[in-house]
């Protein structure tokens, strides 16, 4: 499924059988996000996630103006049914202007990873989180992971528009202009007010 | 456009206090409405600045909260004070965050109780401006209303014109909404108040004080320095005399007085949060790039080039260099915003017209323009109305004209935002609509105005 648009919510289901059976053990999911994804850490502190995010924090860059680095969300949730949907909200970044006729640009989301925490006083587990993940501090007390099968999320991409580089010039010409259009209209009127004014003023006088 | 003068209409308009109780019910109510809102939808009915405003406070509540401690010079040594500018995109000054302390002892919604009592303020402030120094002066306009229905007269027709600004939907749904700008209205209303009242050392306070909220109301000093130089010059204004007294006491006292508030309060605060507080508040306004979209059409230039800027830019011929330079709007918008003020700062009466003239150009021309900057200038238009004497259907027209260009600008920034349309030139094109509507609207009021000295000379009937 495809989200359109500059906002929208990243809703995973997860299925808990046997949920009973990590009682011990705490359930997080994770997201690796591309750069062009924006995550704004004061709403997810409003919409009372308990959650760490890695990556780029600035909001108000282009994708141009960052690095081209994942960034990583993680958050806990509460088990309390035996189906848990989480849902994330998520922006976009302007893209990189491209030509053609209606550029657009398509962002690809990973499935994310839902997976059991648990201390290492468990009994043995065998999943392990991706390689290019980040130490997360939500993780310190847990040593033994166990990846969660048959979890769902959607949108898995974003397709947004982004500038046409084949207009730059005609734009520029154009809002220049305008723009001088507008300060010459204004100024006529000035002047015109200013005469009537400067008159009012010496006939007080 | 000036109401019928006969006392059935003046009956219909309640009190002035009436109005206020009114204006204050409405604003509990939708304060009230948007605590269940925000409670129950995703969609809030809170702005974000308001967030933004909220979490500055608690920083500087609650210095241990992610280390973020004052990092100012002469930041206290025996207490910790937090550090507002740890929160991202405060871009306010720190008394701001101060005044919403509340949001953390009292309640979360302090803050929106505290702009929407501003909102009263001003409204107060509207009425008191248009009882003492502009409906007097324009009585005579209605030459057959006795002096006994005279005072009723105005009193009705300053209620009106306050509520104008009161129950204006932009107005009050800015204010509980969670956004400031009621705060800086209520300084610069309180900067004219003095100005018309000619106390201009309280002017001067309260324009260097208006100034540290936000830079722009530097520019209301010219037209309050030409006011104060021109009181005492005879003569046909711009000649030596103006110049001598340009720079003579009564105007450098002004200037003195206001830019030496401005300093002081700035020292204060970067003595207390250092260069954050510099950079944030400041620094960062003149050199904003706001690609995303908003009604300057600025915000595509902005966004087609905003990788390519710097030394790929220095490839590009000079003319075209000049085209994206700043300069293209900030020159305009410099020589309007000030030029105004210095050419039509001719008397004190005339202040509310030269600072809306000024305000709405430096609105125009300005590189972003959200809707949120329409209220700095839309504040004086109650003041503005008993001097201009366009017919109604011109006035209807401007406001189909303003809002209309308004509305088709979001119109598309809605297809753009939520639908993903690829809309990205037609957003631009209407923000040139935008740009030439609303400059044909200050055109059509500035041509509508009627200068205080005229409005009494109708006073003296052909004999």
């Amino acid at each position: 499924m495809q989200a359109k648009g500059f906002h929208t919510t990243l809703s995973t289901n997860i299925p808990l059988h046997a949920r009973h059976e990590y009682a011990a053990c705490n359930l997080f999911v994770l997201h690796e996000l591309p750069a062009d994804i924006i995550v704004d850490s004061f709403e997810l502190n409003d919409h009372g996630f308990r959650f760490q995010f890695v990556g780029n924090t600035n909001l108000e860059l282009p994708t141009s103006r960052i690095a081209n680095e994942s960034g990583w969300l993680l958050v806990a949730i509460k088990q309390e049914a035996d189906l848990v949907v989480v849902d994330v909200p998520l922006h976009v970044r302007y893209g990189v202007p491209h030509e053609g006729h209606n550029p657009r640009h398509i962002i690809q989301l990973l499935p994310p990873i839902c997976f059991w925490a648990c201390p290492s006083s468990y009994k043995s587990l065998h999943g392990t989180l991706p390689s290019q993940s980040p130490e997360f501090r939500l993780l310190n007390s847990f040593v033994q992971f166990e990846i969660l099968q048959h979890t769902t999320s959607s949108p898995l991409s974003f397709d947004i528009p982004v500038g046409n580089i084949c207009h730059t010039l005609y734009i520029e010409l154009c809002t220049v202009t305008m723009t001088l259009l507008a300060f010459a209209y204004i100024v006529q009127h000035c002047w015109t007010i200013s005469k009537t004014l400067y008159s009012a003023h010496l006939k007080m006088q | 456009m000036q109401p019928n003068t006969s006392a059935t209409w003046q009956g219909r308009i309640p009190c002035f206090e009436k109005l206020l109780v009114i204006s204050a019910v409405l604003r509990v109510v939708l304060i009230l409405y948007s605590e269940w809102h925000d409670a129950h939808s995703i969609v809030k009915y809170t702005d974000i600045d308001y967030r933004v405003f909220s979490d500055a406070a608690r920083f500087i509540l609650y210095p241990k909260l992610q280390g973020n401690t004052a990092k100012g010079p002469l930041a206290p040594l025996f207490f910790t004070v937090g550090d507002p500018y740890a929160r991202e995109t405060y871009r306010y000054t720190p008394l701001l965050a101060i005044l919403l302390l509340p949001n953390e002892w009292l309640h979360p919604s302090f803050g929106k109780y505290l702009f929407a009592a501003c909102d009263l303020i001003n409204g107060a402030l509207i009425y008191q401006i248009l009882m003492l120094h502009i409906l007097p002066h324009t009585k005579s306009l209605a030459p057959d209303v006795s002096a006994e229905n005279s005072k009723r007269f105005m009193r009705a027709y300053a209620t009106l014109l306050a509520a104008t600004h009161l129950l204006n939907p932009l107005v009050f749904t800015i204010s509980t909404r969670g956004s400031s700008e009621a705060i800086l209205c209520t300084f610069v209303l309180l900067t004219l108040f003095y100005a018309l009242e000619r106390r201009h050392n309280a002017a001067a306070v309260m324009l260097g004080l208006s100034a540290h909220w936000k830079i722009y109301p530097i520019i209301y000093g010219v037209s309050c320095v030409s006011v104060i130089t021109l009181q005492h010059v005879d003569g046909e204004g711009w000649d030596f005399a103006y110049l001598r007294r340009l720079v003579g006491r009564q105007a450098l006292c002004f200037a003195l007085l206001s830019g030496g508030t401005f300093i002081i309060l700035g020292a204060v605060c970067y003595a207390m949060w250092g260069y954050p507080f510099l950079y944030e508040a400041y620094l960062y306004h003149t050199d904003r790039r706001d690609h995303r979209h908003n009604f300057s059409p600025y915000f595509y230039l902005i966004y087609l080039t905003y990788s390519s800027s710097g030394s790929t830019s220095a490839d590009l011929p000079i003319w075209r260099q000049l085209l994206r330079s700043p300069f293209t709007s900030l020159i305009p918008q410099l020589t309007l915003s000030l030029g105004t003020g210095l050419i039509l700062g001719r008397l004190s009466a005339d202040l509310p017209f030269v600072w809306f003239v000024q305000t709405f150009t430096f609105v125009l021309f300005n590189r972003v323009c959200t809707s949120q900057y329409f209220i700095w200038y839309t504040l004086f238009i109650p003041l503005l109305v008993p001097r201009i004497t366009i017919s109604w259907k011109k006035w209807v027209m401007c406001g189909v004209v303003w809002m209309g260009t308004q509305a088709l600008w979001l119109a598309e920034a809605y297809k753009l935002e939520f639908l993903g349309d690829d809309v990205f030139f037609g957003l631009w094109v209407r923000s040139l609509i935008y740009v030439a509507g609303h400059a044909w609207v200050l055109g059509v009021i500035m041509s509508g105005y009627t200068p205080f000295v005229s409005c009494n000379q109708h006073t003296q009937a052909p004999e």
